[in-house]
């Protein structure tokens, strides 16, 4: 079968990929990770990723189909969206909500208490999207699915926000400053962010695929990215977490020499 | 020589012959009531059907109606179960005066009903609204939700001004522990059904004229000066437990709810009946008040209620849409700016590499 729009997509990294990690734009700290680590940089792996801004987030069907044309690959290392915890609800909303924390007291919470099960009805369209992605692959290749970047602490995206002019625009034409910008807490970002984890791991489980937990290493008390790993925005991990999540995924993955 | 007695100085409205088989109007049952809510009256409700219909005709005029659990965008919309976003707080439809009284007792911390939840599968259900779509999937997270929601019930009654509260039935279902008295009959909407823990109950004129003016005095212990229109749904029952037809049963349900509203109209100071059920169920009516299966309200019995409601109010002279569009731009703001920067985020990434 001829490729299918792949003057779109690049394959980077090992000319002849046994491991590729596909996904949406965390799958570049991967990317980042490949090419910073002499170790990985020995294996035969490579990210596969969209030149195209309009594809993303909706990379259809085409971007996964792709696979069934490069041979060399055996499995696919999988990163999906990872930003439904930001995306909506990087922002103080009105009114305030807040979610049930198993580690913290309610007593004091002023807040709407919102089910996390409303969340997973909200996200529940894209995750569906996921499992028919990863059912397209795994028709003729090996998946691993693997986590998404762990919620960055408010003073660390306040700090990285303060410098980007595209935000401070966003905020000025709704005729507020960056001090005037409730974040929300990290607590509430970290226990959506679990549950995203959570179904990530259960449409592994439908689609009979391995799943990746973000390792503990990565984590500021248990909660946060620690700033090593993190990119300069509000969002992203950068190349050191990608090492790390490589060195996590492969571990299940059979490479024999 | 005309004998002089008490109907001689009897208005109009007390003849049959000039009132009802001549120049009818609804809006002549209710004037004496003026005004039913005054100029800057905050507005919240509770009950059947009347207390979620005139939530948008009294907006429409510039009424504030007090919301307490409203979702932020993008949770809002999403769909909801049995009207549970259509009152003050999310408790969805109150159909007993004991269910009123209880939920109120709830809200104040007296009364903690023994069987708290029903654990269905992995879902905590409220057995006081078990027809919500998003259950709490662990009994902290439960406890949680049903904490924030007793407190938001609270403050939206002491938040307004003016409290409707619509009777609905007088059957219901109770615990044979303690008398909590659910919405439905447990094991319809959620729950199981165990003879041995659920009795039914049919109120009397009594009883009900007790748990409203209890009821009632706990909103005035919230706020002193809270006033209350009262009144009875024309809605027939769906289905009755006793042994009588659902007609009968129906009619004396009816007929006990609305003695009762008049009672409790007299015992208790700020309450004002107002006759929606006449309206739409009395001789006078129009044929077109209910719909083909003669359970559904018509629109145009609706808008006949609503219209002799708001005829008969001191309507707000400031219009506050400019505060209704300053919170949904907020809201959406948030949001919107939320996401934008993440895609934002997302595009910039890849011209990294």
């Amino acid at each position: 079968m001829p490729p299918i729009r792949s003057d779109i997509w690049t394959v980077e990294g090992s000319d002849k990929p046994r491991v590729v990690a596909a996904g949406h734009s965390h799958i570049l700290s991967l990317l980042g990770g490949l090419h910073s680590s002499a170790e990985l940089k020995q294996k035969p792996l490579a990210v596969q990723y969209s030149l195209d801004r309009a594809l993303w987030p909706n990379i259809g069907d085409g971007y996964w189909q792709n696979f069934q044309n490069l041979p060399s690959v055996e499995t696919v290392v999988v990163c999906w969206n990872g930003n439904q915890h930001n995306s909506q609800f990087l922002l103080e909303s009105e009114p305030a909500i807040s979610v049930h924390q198993d580690f913290t007291s309610d007593e004091k919470n002023e807040n709407l208490v919102i089910p996390l099960s409303m969340f997973d009805e909200l996200w529940l369209a894209d995750f569906k999207v996921l499992e028919r992605a990863m059912r397209i692959v795994s028709s003729t290749k090996k998946v691993v699915l693997i986590g998404t970047p762990p919620p960055k602490s408010e003073n660390e995206i306040r700090n990285n926000l303060s410098k980007d002019e595209f935000f401070i625009g966003l905020l000025a034409n709704a005729g507020m400053k960056i001090d005037d910008a409730r974040i929300t807490s990290d607590i509430f970002r970290f226990v959506l962010w679990k549950r995203i984890q959570q179904n990530l791991e259960r449409i592994s489980r439908v689609v009979g695929v391995p799943f990746i937990h973000v390792p503990p290493e990565v984590f500021d008390n248990g909660v946060t990215l620690k700033p090593e790993f993190s990119a300069p925005d509000a969002s992203h991990a950068n190349h050191l977490f990608g090492q790390v999540m490589w060195k996590a995924a492969l571990k299940s993955i059979a490479l024999s020499e | 020589m005309k004998q002089s007695h008490p109907y001689r100085s009897q208005p109009d409205e007390a003849f049959w012959s000039r009132a009802v088989a001549e120049n009818y109007q609804a809006n002549a049952l209710v004037k004496n009531l003026f005004p039913i809510l005054r100029a800057n009256d905050t507005v919240a409700s509770a009950g059947s059907c009347f207390a979620s219909n005139i939530v948008k005709p009294i907006e429409a005029v510039g009424y504030e109606y007090v919301r307490t659990e409203e979702l932020p965008f993008p949770l809002n919309q999403l769909p909801e179960n049995l009207g549970y976003r259509n009152f003050s707080a999310a408790y969805g439809n109150i159909y007993t005066a004991r269910q009123f009284r209880q939920l109120l007792e709830r809200a104040d911390g007296i009364f903690r009903p023994a069987e708290n939840y029903w654990l269905m599968g992995e879902d905590y259900v409220d057995p006081f609204r078990p027809g919500l779509r998003y259950p709490a999937k662990s009994l902290g997270e439960y406890e949680a939700i049903q904490r924030q929601h007793l407190n938001s019930t609270k403050e939206a009654f002491t938040n307004a001004d003016v409290t409707v509260f619509t009777l609905g039935l007088t059957e219901a279902w109770e615990s044979i522990e303690d008398g909590a008295v659910y919405p439905t009959c447990p094991g319809t909407v959620s729950g199981v059904f165990d003879d041995q823990k659920y009795r039914f109950i049919n109120f009397n004129v009594s009883e009900i004229v007790d748990d409203m003016v209890q009821a009632f005095s706990i909103i005035k212990s919230w706020k002193s000066d809270a006033r209350f229109i009262l009144t009875v749904s024309p809605v027939p029952l769906v289905a009755t437990a006793t042994n009588e037809h659902v007609v009968t049963a129906t009619i004396l349900s009816k007929s006990i709810l609305r003695v009762a509203a008049s009672e409790v109209s007299k015992k208790i100071s700020g309450v004002k009946y107002f006759p929606a059920y006449e309206i739409v169920t009395g001789p006078q009516a129009s044929e077109n008040s209910f719909e083909d299966n003669r359970r559904d309200v018509t629109q145009f019995a609706i808008d006949t209620v609503m219209k002799s409601l708001i005829s008969n109010c001191e309507l707000p002279k400031d219009n506050d849409e400019m505060l209704i569009q300053k919170v949904t731009r907020t809201e959406k703001t948030s949001s919107s700016i939320s996401r934008e920067l993440m895609n934002a985020e997302c595009d910039e990434v890849v011209l990294e590499w």
